[in-house]
């Protein structure tokens, strides 16, 4: 069959070659995200509009119609931020800094939701989350300080449109009616002062330890004077 | 001297072989070789060579040059001899030379001195060759004989699936990953791609059809307007003697067994495809060919009507209440699907009728020897209607559409210059309309007018009986609160979109092939190539819009949610105010494009060896609506330069080792024309409706439709206006828009391992250089036309239809095609949302034995393993079968883009193909053929989708693209017999009886890939464990254990998103606007009974 035996180890040689370029040039699934989580963002939100920290000034400029309040993220976990009297500064808006009561926090990546809570279907504002284990947030109020854990609703949000995911943190719970139906957020208490912490970790095993400050203002008032 | 003499002869035939092809034409195929005297193995100038054969008018002469080499051109397809006359020499002759389509043989042969004394007095006739040693283009040449002998499709486009690396996709046939739009087709040298939307405009029987020549990949200069391969089909031509043939095939659906029921779990409405209920797929006709005037003037003429009839049967069934657990559905536990029952009196068949014709004709005159001309036309106008949509009333779920494409073909081939010079001119005509042409029905006792009436489509879960008067009783809801018949995804109202088009254009070619010797053989080519298309389309939406009920449809207020969501309109500058033009904004835009080529190239034999061909082609294409001052693109830099090295490592012909690498640029399809320039605005709304909605959706009687209730009024509207203008009459293009291209390189090895029997290797690279897509950063409102990645920052006019170089009004805005801000839904957050550059990636190997048909045989055989990665698809998306060339979604929403990085729609990592026939000699006046054709792949991937808001359903990828896993692995076995009696010569009747799918299987190849109909954003980077969560019984709860972050996935307003009970279950693909959907299971065995008398 191979009378010219010069010409089939040529061949053979130059298949193995292309056989090799191939195994090369053959692409894999993506592998999977081995980084270690960060903390991007901590915003607090009535839903019509939201103020922030952020530690990538990128991510959010007041260009980009951001309210972006002083305070700090360390994308290692630790963020501090102070919400504005929202009528002091705009005199128009229909409410005021209390009503940031629901706040999301953004990291890196996506996260093992277990490590954020222990309910996997409340994850609406409808109802509330129970937060995992470790997790705790305290309120302060003229120095006393109460573990308002159990109250609060913290969820896993593993959805961004930008990347990382986040944990939806409802501080002073929901409201509920007596049939346990949701019927509004509570509001932040006016001048406490909220520490969230905890350790939060990716499907990777990573940890996240998460330690936020957040200054509710002054003003009680749902609606600007 | 007698010894070495013979031995020399017996070699001769082992150098028949391919030679260097970019020297022959499209339509037809060239020899070339080189005379020896058979005593002293020393080239012989001077030596006659003449090839003669029945496709021939005449004959073909060339006459040897001082290194004994000839070279004759312009040879159709067939059959050849050549004879060689020289003064002092035996006259010599071979026969059974085969010219393939585009291809060049290398014939050598030596002649006899008249004085040498020996037993060989000619040369002996060669084989049929295997490899193309002068090219390093890949694909297939499917000849005549194939066709007849093995179980294939009844048209050319269906035969180029035995292509390896080919693959049927939703819009035809695909190659090495790119997606069929991206082809070229190519009849009798003109272009008949659809000019708008890049799919098949002509498609005609194998009964026509001379050859078919696919070329997968990295062809020449004198080819472009394609980044995927080019389907090359030549036409029969007449003869000097008259033959033709009478025939029928008939594929009856009584003889196919039931299909397998597509289960769409617990829905109330049950659909299968019931072929054996009446189906069939029929054509039957003539053709003859023959001399007007004997080698002067040929004809050829063919008809054949085409019929096609699918069905369909619809039933209503009733979900039963587990009797354990009240209030839920029963289980099947094998299935995990819901237990149904089906509702006596239901059932109904609707046949898919799609009837027509097929007419071809041609003239071929010769001159001279050296000049000829060719005139062709072909005509296939076709109606059909069918039951688009099985989940809806008849009215909306009922199609019908006309269509008939034409082309008008002249071609005039002249040889100079002692015939080293070859001139070849085109010019041609290509015509192709449809229309829209819904027929009325009545629902509920109500005449609905399907152009007045609106499209509802109802998301959310409903009672059938919502919908439907009269309805069983076994679908009323239990005391438990059980409802046994739910819908969802229906529609109802009018047909939605309605439309006519006319498509046109005009070609022409012209090209100069040189023949000369400088360090070697050149054969140069070169050649310009105009086309000037138009679209001209009138559309609208019936009774003026698309209503779409949202997923959050009952709202706390207890009122029921319904969007606009498709309307033509323009709305006022605050959003306060629509101009609907009394209710029906019909659009009638005709876009034009021209597109030029110009390009040269060269085969170079360096050595008898080694080879080069190399050549480069510049492409410009410009685009405009017509009867407007701008010219929206005009693109004039692109540059494809291509480049083949063969070498032929035996020296005898008996194999190579190739590499090539070439650049390849699309013509945008006129689809962008239309859309993007030609004033398409759309308008959306939302509407709040309380009490009964009436589900008619008719405008003009039915009180409650949702069409009727009021728009939501400024600020309260989810859209924040009124009225949410989308796009602007006229997109902008980025300044420095270049062409999209996808680059091809390759190599291969292959070996004659016996005459006529051919092994090889082949590694076909493909990567997607650059994409052209229309974008936004906005989420869909403005958009503009860039090259994603690559655009540079542009400014555009305050109204953002027009490109600006200054604003000295400060009004303008800067766009910037890198990224933009774009809003979070679900926290509010602005953030910047870069585009990605567009990637697409194909690594294929390829074994491949190949057996040409000789000895009562024919073989073909081949092995690919590839990978095609990537997150852009190509001219259409296979989720939700959006055919919009380079105006796809792909880009429009920067919310969406993350995920869409993984193994894409064709990523079938196996694919298998054994095609083989066998002719038994049984008499002089009788034979028997047996033919059989196995393919077996893998499936394709399987994602994990959900719905935009505005953009409806499959648009977000939840997951990384491929994370639901992959369809089955499946197989099928398909064979042909057939018998030819020679009645008395020339008459020949023949009976073929093909079976497909023999064993009958019925894999599932496509299924429901929307994990939800809720809104919902990616989870970007989200893994999952096996990537097979899709596979399992119950593939919810399968993708949500693999991929546990499905377990917190939220809707874009916060709530817990509802899974589709039919995610991951066999399903029909989501169908093109013309054509067949793609089936849920593989088509069961079906039976072509074929007659024909040839003469």
């Amino acid at each position: 069959m191979f009378s010219n035996s010069r010409s089939f180890r040529r061949l053979a040689l130059l298949g193995a070659l292309g056989l090799a370029g191939l195994t090369t040039a053959c692409d894999p699934y993506v592998a999977a995200d081995t980084s270690k989580p960060t903390l991007l963002t901590v915003l607090a939100t009535d839903t019509t509009h939201p103020e922030m920290v952020t530690s990538v000034a990128a991510n959010a400029g007041a260009a980009a119609g951001n309210n972006i309040v002083q305070g700090t993220v360390d994308p290692k976990g630790t963020a501090s931020m102070t919400l504005e009297d929202y009528c002091t500064k705009s005199g128009s808006a229909a409410t005021s800094g209390d009503g940031l009561n629901t706040w999301y926090i953004q990291v890196s990546k996506v996260l093992d939701g277990a490590s954020v809570t222990s309910d996997v279907t409340g994850a609406s504002a409808a109802t509330t989350c129970k937060a995992a284990s470790g997790i705790k947030l305290t309120r302060t109020v003229a120095g006393v300080a109460t573990d308002v854990t159990s109250a609060a609703s913290v969820c896993f949000v593993p959805t961004s449109p930008d990347g990382g995911s986040y944990l939806l943190v409802y501080p002073e719970g929901v409201l509920v009616d007596a049939t346990g139906a949701f019927v509004s957020i509570n509001p932040l208490l006016p001048s406490a002062t909220y520490l969230f912490t905890g350790t939060v970790k990716d499907h990777n095993n990573n940890s996240l330890p998460l330690n936020i400050t957040v200054t509710a203002p002054a003003v009680s008032t749902a609606v600007c004077p | 001297m007698r010894k070495k003499l013979l031995r020399f002869l017996w070699s001769a035939p082992l150098a028949l072989l391919f030679a260097a092809g970019p020297a022959s034409a499209q339509t037809t195929g060239s020899v070339i070789g080189v005379i020896t005297d058979a005593s002293t193995g020393k080239p012989v100038a001077g030596a006659l060579v003449v090839a003669t054969s029945s496709n021939l008018q005449g004959e073909q002469t060339a006459v040897t040059d001082g290194s004994g080499s000839y070279r004759i051109s312009q040879l159709p397809p067939g059959q050849y001899k050549l004879a060689v006359q020289l003064e002092g020499y035996k006259p010599a002759e071979r026969s059974d030379i085969t010219i393939r389509l585009d291809k060049t043989i290398r014939a050598n042969l030596a002649v006899v001195p008249e004085a040498v004394q020996m037993e060989e007095q000619v040369v002996k006739t060669g084989i049929a060759p295997v490899i193309n040693v002068g090219s390093a283009e890949t694909g297939t040449v499917i000849s005549k004989e194939f066709v007849a002998n093995v179980p294939v499709g009844r048209d050319f486009q269906s035969t180029a699936v035995v292509t390896p690396g080919a693959q049927a996709d939703t819009y035809g046939i695909s190659f090495n990953g790119a997606t069929s739009p991206e082809n070229s087709y190519i009849l009798d040298g003109q272009n008949v791609t659809d000019p708008a939307y890049g799919v098949l405009g002509s498609n005609i029987l194998t009964n026509f059809v001379e050859e078919v020549d696919v070329k997968s990949g990295s062809f020449m200069p004198e080819y472009g307007r394609t980044t995927a391969g080019i389907i090359n089909v030549v036409t029969k031509s007449g003869s000097n003697e008259f033959h033709g043939s009478v025939f029928g095939n008939i594929t009856p659906g009584f003889l196919s067994p039931a299909s397998k029921q597509v289960a769409r779990n617990g829905e109330a409405i049950g659909s299968e495809t019931a072929f054996n209920h009446g189906g069939y797929i029929a054509d039957f006709g003539a053709e003859i060919g023959g001399p007007i005037a004997k080698d002067k003037l040929w004809f050829y003429v063919g008809f054949a009507p085409v019929l096609n009839r699918q069905v369909t049967r619809r039933f209503y069934q009733a979900a039963q209440e587990d009797p354990n657990n009240k209030g839920s559905a029963l289980l099947d536990p094998t299935t995990g699907q819901a237990v149904t029952k089906e509702i006596a009196g239901t059932s109904k068949y609707y046949n898919d009728d799609n009837t027509g014709y097929q007419l071809t004709s041609k003239l071929t005159y010769l001159f001279n020897e050296n000049h000829s001309f060719t005139a062709a036309f072909y005509r296939a106008p076709s109606n059909r209607s069918y039951l688009l949509y099985p989940n809806a009333t008849e009215s909306a779920g009922w199609a019908a559409y006309k269509e008939n494409p034409n082309d008008l073909i002249g071609r005039y081939t002249g040889k100079f210059l002692d015939k080293h010079l070859v001139l070849e001119a085109q010019g041609g005509w290509h015509h192709q309309t449809t229309e829209s042409d819904p027929k009325s029905y009545t629902v509920n006792g109500t005449a609905i007018d399907q152009k007045t009436t609106s499209e509802v489509i109802w998301q959310r879960t409903h009672d059938l009986q919502q919908f439907f008067t009269g309805i069983s009783s076994d679908c009323n809801v239990t005391a438990d609160g059980f409802h046994p018949c739910t819908v969802s995804q229906f529609r109802t109202g009018g047909f939605g979109f309605l439309e006519t088009l006319k498509l046109d254009r005009y070609s022409g070619k012209l090209s100069a092939t040189y023949l000369m010797e400088l360090l070697g053989h050149h054969a140069w080519k070169a050649g310009i190539d105009v086309e000037r298309s138009s679209y001209d389309h009138d559309k609208t939406y019936s009774g003026g819009a698309i209503v779409r009920e949202r997923t959050t449809a009952l709202t706390k207020s207890g009122t029921y949610r319904f969007q606009d969501y498709r309307q033509f309109a323009v709305a006022s500058p605050d959003g306060s105010a629509i101009d609907t033009l009394g209710g029906t904004y019909a659009l009638h835009v005709t876009s034009i494009t021209n597109s030029r080529a110009y390009y040269i190239q060269d085969s170079w034999s360096i050595l008898d060896t080694l080879t080069l061909n190399a050549g480069v082609r510049f492409e410009t294409q410009d685009m405009y609506k017509q009867g407007s001052d701008l010219t929206n693109f005009n693109i004039g830099d692109s540059v494809g330069p291509r480049i083949q090295a063969i070498w032929d490592f035996t020296g005898q012909g008996r194999g190579k080792v190739s590499a090539n690498w070439g650049r390849f640029y699309e013509a945008l399809p006129l689809d962008m024309g239309d859309r993007s320039f030609g004033g398409e605005t759309q308008v959306r709304d939302y509407r709040n409706c309380t009490g009964i909605i009436n589900p008619n959706g008719d405008l003009t009687q039915v009180a409650g439709s949702p069409r009727l209730c009021p728009v939501m009024v400024g600020s309260a509207s989810p859209f924040g206006v009124t009225y949410a203008s989308y796009s602007t009459p006229v997109v902008p293009v980025a300044p420095d828009l270049k062409a999209q291209y996808v680059d091809m390189f390759g190599g291969g090895i292959e070996y004659e391992i016996l005459p006529d029997f051919s092994v090889g290797v082949t590694y076909e690279g493909r990567r997607l250089g650059r994409v052209v897509e229309d974008m936004s950063t906005n989420d869909g409102v403005n958009f503009f036309i860039a090259n994603p990645a690559e655009s540079k920052p542009f400014l555009v006019n305050a109204a953002g239809d027009k490109v600006v170089t200054s604003c000295p009004t400060n009004d303008c805005t800067k766009v910037d095609p890198s990224g933009g801000y774009s809003t979070d839904s679900v926290t509010g957050r602005t953030y910047f949302a870069k585009e990605p550059a567009p990637e697409r990636k194909y690594d294929g190997i390829t074994l491949e034995l190949k057996k040409n048909f000789s000895n009562h045989w024919l073989g073909q055989a081949s092995y690919t393993y590839s990978s095609f990665r990537g997150n852009y698809p190509g001219l259409f998306r296979t989720e939700n079968a959006q055919l919009d060339p380079n105006i796809l979604s792909e880009y429009d929403l920067p919310s969406l883009l993350p995920n869409k990085n993984g193994p894409m729609p064709g990523d079938r990592p196996h694919q298998i193909k054994l095609y083989g026939a066998y002719v038994w000699d049984l008499s002089k006046r009788l034979n028997v053929t047996t033919g059989a054709a196995f393919s077996a792949r893998s499936g394709t991937p399987i994602n994990v989708l959900g719905a935009h808001p505005d953009y409806g359903n499959s648009e977000a990828f939840i997951l990384p693209r491929g994370s639901g896993g992959r369809t089955p692995f499946n197989t099928q076995l398909d064979v042909l017999g057939s018998i030819d009696y020679v009645i008395a010569q020339p008459y020949t009747l023949k009976f073929t009886v093909s079976v497909f799918n023999l064993l009958n299987q019925q894999e599932t190849l496509n299924v429901d890939q929307n994990y939800t109909f809720d809104t919902v954003q990616p989870i970007v980077g989200g893994q999952c464990a096996s990537r097979s969560g899709a596979s399992s019984k119950d593939p919810v709860a399968g993708v949500q254990a693999d991929c546990p972050d499905m377990k917190y996935l939220t809707t874009t307003d916060g709530r817990p998103v509802t899974p589709n009970k039919n995610y991951g279950r066999p399903a029909i693909a989501p169908a093109p606007t013309y054509g067949y959907a793609p089936p849920a299971f593989q088509v069961p065995l079906q039976v072509r009974l074929g007659v024909a008398l040839t003469f």
